[in-house]
């Protein structure tokens, strides 16, 4: 991130990927135990700040806009209902990804049982155009295109690795698994992915 | 022959650059978390009073026996031994 004019002192508590604090300020830890009290005004106030960062995740978990929607509503509830919980010792905006992970994870695993995938994979999917000439949104409906053939769990791990540059550390700390588990799961769905891309004719000449 | 995951990475380098989508979704959660309170407020006052009548019974229940025990025994107890041996006499 080019924090341009940030001093030194102040930018090393800023996250590289989204120039987001690392440490809570103590507006928000004012307004997290006013909600907690039951004041809806500090709770707005909060949600408004971190409003576009949860539409931000939820978006690589769906992209129609009426879903999107329900679903940045539905991280905001839980969030609601867990603040009590949270304890001041990890930035907020990590126990809100983590949250926000957790629901997108749920309407995957929902979709997957209501057989919306079987659906998508009889759909025949058509490969991108050079990806030089993409732009951004182009290659992010692609990339999503691409993820949603695979199985919620392939997807979950593939999705953060890729959309949010995650490491494996950041994915087992995000959904809850253990390190290992994360490197099972990506060594999997990699494999399954590079297959799928490689049935439909890629990593010939298509580069 | 390419590996086709450099295409996803490529993909991804330039899919992080998507201006992310916004949106106002917060009044209607406020107003989903308002009912939730509200109905949660009504389902207590629903229990408390449902406790309430079923107290309430269970108390006439028992004071009703109570009466019973203390009012009809006697009366029994008064015809058994006055009507009866009057009758059988």
């Amino acid at each position: 991130m080019d924090a341009g004019g940030v001093p030194e002192e102040i930018e090393k508590f800023l996250d590289p990927r989204d120039g987001c604090a690392l440490l809570n300020s103590d507006l928000d830890l004012r307004d997290i135990r006013a909600s907690v009290d039951g004041d809806a005004d500090a709770y707005a106030r909060l949600m408004c700040r971190y409003e576009p960062l949860i539409f931000m995740q939820m978006s690589r978990f769906t992209r129609d806009r009426r879903s999107l929607e329900e679903l940045v509503q539905e991280v905001q509830v839980e969030v609601y209902y867990s603040l009590a919980k949270y304890r001041d010792i990890a930035p907020l905006q990590h126990w809100l990804r983590r949250i926000a992970t957790r629901v997108g994870y749920r309407y995957w695993k929902r979709e997957n049982r209501a057989r919306k995938r079987r659906e998508i994979l009889k759909q025949e999917w058509k490969l991108p155009e050079p990806v030089a000439y993409m732009e951004p949104s182009e290659a992010g409906v692609a990339l999503f295109g691409m993820l949603e053939r695979l199985p919620p769990r392939d997807r979950l791990v593939l999705t953060l690795y890729y959309f949010e540059e995650c490491d494996t550390t950041e994915i087992a700390e995000r959904i809850g698994w253990s390190v290992g588990l994360v490197r099972v799961q990506m060594h999997r769905a990699r494999l399954k992915l590079r297959r799928m891309l490689a049935e439909a004719g890629y990593g010939k000449d298509n580069l | 022959m390419n590996d086709p995951l450099d295409m996803v990475r490529e993909l991804a380098d330039r899919a992080r650059h998507e201006t992310p989508p916004r949106g106002n979704v917060l009044p209607r959660t406020l107003e989903q978390l308002r009912q939730a309170e509200s109905d949660s407020t009504q389902r207590i006052w629903r229990v408390f009073a449902a406790c309430a009548c079923g107290v309430a019974l269970v108390a006439a229940i028992g004071l009703t026996w109570d009466y019973r025990s203390k009012v009809r025994d006697p009366m029994q107890t008064f015809f058994l031994s006055y009507k009866l041996p009057e009758i059988y006499s």
